[in-house]
């Protein structure tokens, strides 16, 4: 194989990319004459919602495409190596030596039978050193701790089991950069951790490329992520590259208007100030429950506690550890933590799917708290759950118009003849276009998938709706129009929401009130204003500092002009009357993934 | 997770896929009606044609007592695709009613149920099949059900399996928040959602029953003779092996690519209910 190694060639090219995917008996195109380049130690963001291709050029450029991908056209070169149509045992001699690749899910990209010593190890395989057993070791250690990993030296031993997710994918980019490949390929690094874990990978991954000379490609769909930690970036959209330029120019005037958009809503989430002191003096004429002070509140949790026992001998572990707080009627609780803080056990135990080992659950002032049998369905006629992952909590072989009828017909609401009006009074609410009711999910984008779990969750008048991490799994336009929608259903109908998130941008964006959980208990709560203007403790303002996107908000459009009508969607500007329903022809653009 | 819903959304089937396919639908064809397909009569031969070797006018042959073979084999598939047609139904309704208990009605339903199949798995299928028809006869009946009672296990192992898969689906616990019982869970989401494993392998144990069923049928355990019969006719050839080889090769032939057929579609569907 040439080595043809020059300062001159460019660490990656693309020369009119097109590639299909077999897809049953059709093929679709995934990319469309896409061409760029990265430049020897320059570092490109490649952003895009999901389905627009990035993953796919991540595939092609690393030799992971799986085999139903065919390239129809166009050049590859990686370091001056052509790589379009290699055979998989000539890839093997690239990948990691020049191509160096840093997954999604650190979780499944450990071998988990193997010590992190003996997988550090195979780096020196690779690079063809035979080392002795203690040169081995003292190599491995060091790569590790310029990676950051704590107590490298014990971690030589331990399996990837055993380690938390942060640490793991501190040591893929350990092994990563230890092969010095001249090009790295990121894939949404990050998107699997926390945001605090996230800030601190990201830092070391910015401070060893830096340290390695390292051309990388940082594939993301966040483009706050992107424009903190890459000097240009390339946008795709449905397969085909709409716009590359420096970062500084697209934060001060991007001139591609795809990208203007997504700069408009990510700034809209990262710089929106809090609706909630606002919400009690403007919100007047929403026509939700006037006496918010008097009346009990729609929702409220006092000391909650669960604990999960230990393994045998283990003492017990508090998974939620006396969280008490309550949600207005009308009004948006936030429960913020990141991932193993009890959040979502918290919801789980108000819904009555997990018993509470102590404490009161209170709706509407009547203790729920051991509800059983048909009492649960009453319970359940009030509050409804939304989940995280819009693909699993549809029925695929359902219509929609049944699974929204799901629970008029198990609870035996309105009469059999009048639910399927109904049925397309709330589709209508969620602004579904025309139609959708005979569809089934498989034929519904990921956005109109979610607008359709809400609905059914509004279906039996439920006055309290906990959105366990219900934008999560979406992309950030997608996950603008359904926070809107979300906004505007509580005023039209005056729900109350639980709003679990980890995402700290769109809880400002929507929350009146929030609750921090740390490891099960309330670290801070307060009104949103308050908790994201003044935080008390460092933790809350540990969690503030990592949220990306300060580059962002320190380009032209400074969050102070924009922010303070927050009750108007800041997103919308031709859209002044935000009680207008988002058209049905906004719809159809989030764009159904060719999966 | 996308799941097909008509045959024109099944992704593209292979050239074995196809040409199994085919072969089953030539059987289903046989099993309706027969004596569209041969001119001959499976039961009275001629005895001026006893043992003519495989040719235009007798593509398998002739026995010893005249008879076209394949005549036999085409109205012979109706006796065997009955027969292990009900062990596939025995097996499905059983199976599939031990798999819902123990995955549904809790830890102690589940020991128990799971201790009885272990015990099962623990006896060869084909033994059993022999012990109940020892016990009550021989005959296509107790044939079937003996043949289907050794499939209890498989079907019961997939549903539990299926069964605890899809309920842990969110959209599950959804229909449950929406006030669903347990009937409703059941059988609007929980066994819709297994269905395409156990069709899949319904497919695949009708391959295995048919195997089952000649195996017994050629040891004399099920149709008694004349009535055709695809064990029963290749058990017939046994005796003339050494002068009319196609009297057992031929239908023997048969009966294996019937079942490899089964077992391609059966992968092909199990497949395409995954995707």
């Amino acid at each position: 194989m040439p080595d043809t190694t020059t300062s001159a060639a460019p660490a990656l090219q693309l020369d009119g990319v097109s590639l299909d995917y077999r897809l049953g008996r059709q093929r679709v195109r995934a990319l469309d004459d896409v061409s760029f380049s990265i430049g020897q130690g320059e570092i490109v963001a490649l952003v895009g919602e999901s389905g627009s291709g990035k993953t796919t050029i991540a595939g092609a450029v690393t030799g992971l495409l799986p085999r139903t991908a065919t390239i129809a056209s166009g050049r590859i070169l990686v370091d001056g190596t052509d790589v379009t149509r290699l055979t998989e045992s000539r890839w093997s001699r690239i990948r990691g030596r020049k191509v160096g690749l840093i997954p999604q899910d650190p979780g499944a990209s450990l071998t988990p039978v193997l010590t992190i010593g003996d997988q550090v190890a195979e780096i020196f395989a690779i690079r063809g050193e035979r080392l002795g057993r203690a040169e081995r070791r003292a190599k491995a250690i060091e790569l590790l701790e310029v990676a950051e990993v704590s107590r490298a030296a014990d971690r030589l031993t331990q399996y990837p089991h055993e380690l938390s997710g942060g640490l793991k994918q501190r040591i893929l980019i350990a092994i990563a950069f230890g092969l010095n490949p001249a090009l790295l390929v990121a894939d949404e690094p990050t998107s699997a951790l926390d945001v605090t874990v996230q800030k601190q990978i990201l830092r070391v991954f910015d401070r060893l490329a830096r340290e390695h000379g390292s051309s990388v490609l940082f594939v993301t769909h966040d483009l706050a992520l992107a424009t903190d930690h890459a000097s240009r970036a390339l946008v795709l959209q449905r397969g085909r590259l709409v716009d590359d330029a420096q970062v500084s120019e697209i934060v001060d005037d991007a001139r591609v208007g795809y990208t203007r958009e997504l700069i408009a809503h990510a700034r809209a989430t990262q710089s929106a100030l809090p609706p909630a002191d606002a919400a009690d003096e403007t919100d007047a004429g929403a026509g939700t429950a006037p006496g918010t002070g008097t009346a009990p509140p729609a929702l409220e949790v006092r000391g909650l506690t669960r604990s999960f026992a230990g393994r045998r001998g283990a003492d017990a572990t508090l998974a939620v550890d006396d969280v008490s707080f309550a949600v207005p009627a009308g009004r948006t609780v936030a429960l913020v933590g990141e991932s193993g803080s009890g959040k979502s056990t918290t919801a789980r135990m108000i819904l009555r799917l997990v018993d509470p080992t102590s404490g009161e659950v209170r709706v509407g002032g009547r203790d729920v708290t051991a509800v059983q049998g048909r009492d649960r369905l009453t319970l359940w006629r009030t509050v409804q759950l939304v989940y995280q992952n819009p693909d699993s909590a549809l029925d695929p072989r359902w219509t929609v118009g049944r699974i929204v009828a799901e629970p008029l017909a198990a609870m035996g609401l309105y009469p059999a003849g009048e639910r399927r009006a109904r049925v397309q009074e709330l589709l209508d609410a969620v602004a579904l276009p025309e139609g959708t009711i005979d569809k089934r999910p498989g034929e519904l984008s990921g956005g109109q998938r979610q607008r359709v779990a809400i609905a059914r969750s509004l279906a039996p008048n439920s006055s309290v709706v906990v959105l366990d991490e219900a934008l999560s799994a979406l992309d950030v336009i997608t996950q603008e129009r359904v926070l809107q929608l979300i906004e505007r259903l509580q005023r039209q109908f005056g729900v109350s929401y639980l709003f679990i998130s980890h995402d700290l941008s769109t809880v400002r964006r929507l929350a009146h009130h929030v609750v921090v959980l740390r490891a099960g208990r309330v670290v801070e709560q307060g009104s949103a204003r308050e908790i994201f203007t003044a935080p008390r403790t460092d933790y809350v303002r540990e969690l503030l500092d990592a949220i990306p996107g300060h580059r962002l908000l320190a380009g032209t459009g400074s969050p102070t002009r924009t922010a303070p009508n927050a009750q108007t969607a800041p997103t919308a500007p031709t859209a002044p009357n935000a009680q207008t329903a988002p058209t049905a022809q906004t719809v159809p653009t989030e764009g159904a993934s060719p999966r | 997770m996308r799941v097909p819903r008509g045959v024109g959304e099944l992704p593209l089937p292979g050239p074995a896929t196809a040409l199994s396919a085919l072969l089953v639908l030539v059987l289903v064809a046989w099993l309706a009606v027969p004596g569209l397909f041969t001119g001959y009569d499976p039961l009275v031969g001629d005895s001026a044609e006893v043992f003519l070797a495989p040719s235009v006018a007798h593509p398998f042959g002739t026995d010893h007592l005249g008879r076209d073979v394949l005549a036999r084999v085409i109205h012979g598939t109706t006796q065997t695709a009955l027969t292990a047609g009900l062990a596939v139904l025995v097996g499905l309704a059983l199976g599939t009613a031990i798999g819902l208990a123990s995955s549904t009605l809790g830890p102690w339903a589940d020991a128990i149920s799971m201790r009885v199949i272990d015990a099962l798995i623990a006896l060869p299928a084909f033994m059993v099949a022999l012990f109940v028809v020892a016990a009550y006869g021989a005959g296509p009946v107790s044939l079937g059900v003996g043949v289907g009672i050794g499939s209890i296990v498989l079907f019961a192992r997939v549903t539990r399996a299926e069964v605890l898969r899809v309920r842990a689906l969110d959209y599950v616990e959804a229909s449950k928040l929406a006030g669903a019982g347990y009937f409703r869970q059941l059988f609007g989401h929980i066994l819709p959602g297994a269905s395409g494993a156990l069709i899949a392998l319904a497919v695949v144990d009708f391959g295995a029953a048919v195997l089952a069923v000649s195996a017994l049928g050629y040891l004399g355990f099920g149709t008694p003779p004349p009535t055709p019969e695809w064990g029963l006719i290749i058990a017939e050839g046994r005796n003339y092996l050494a002068n009319a080889w196609w009297m057992t090769s031929l239908p023997g032939t048969f009966v294996l690519l019937v079942v490899v057929a089964l077992g391609v579609l059966g992968r092909y569907l199990g497949k395409a209910t995954r995707a």
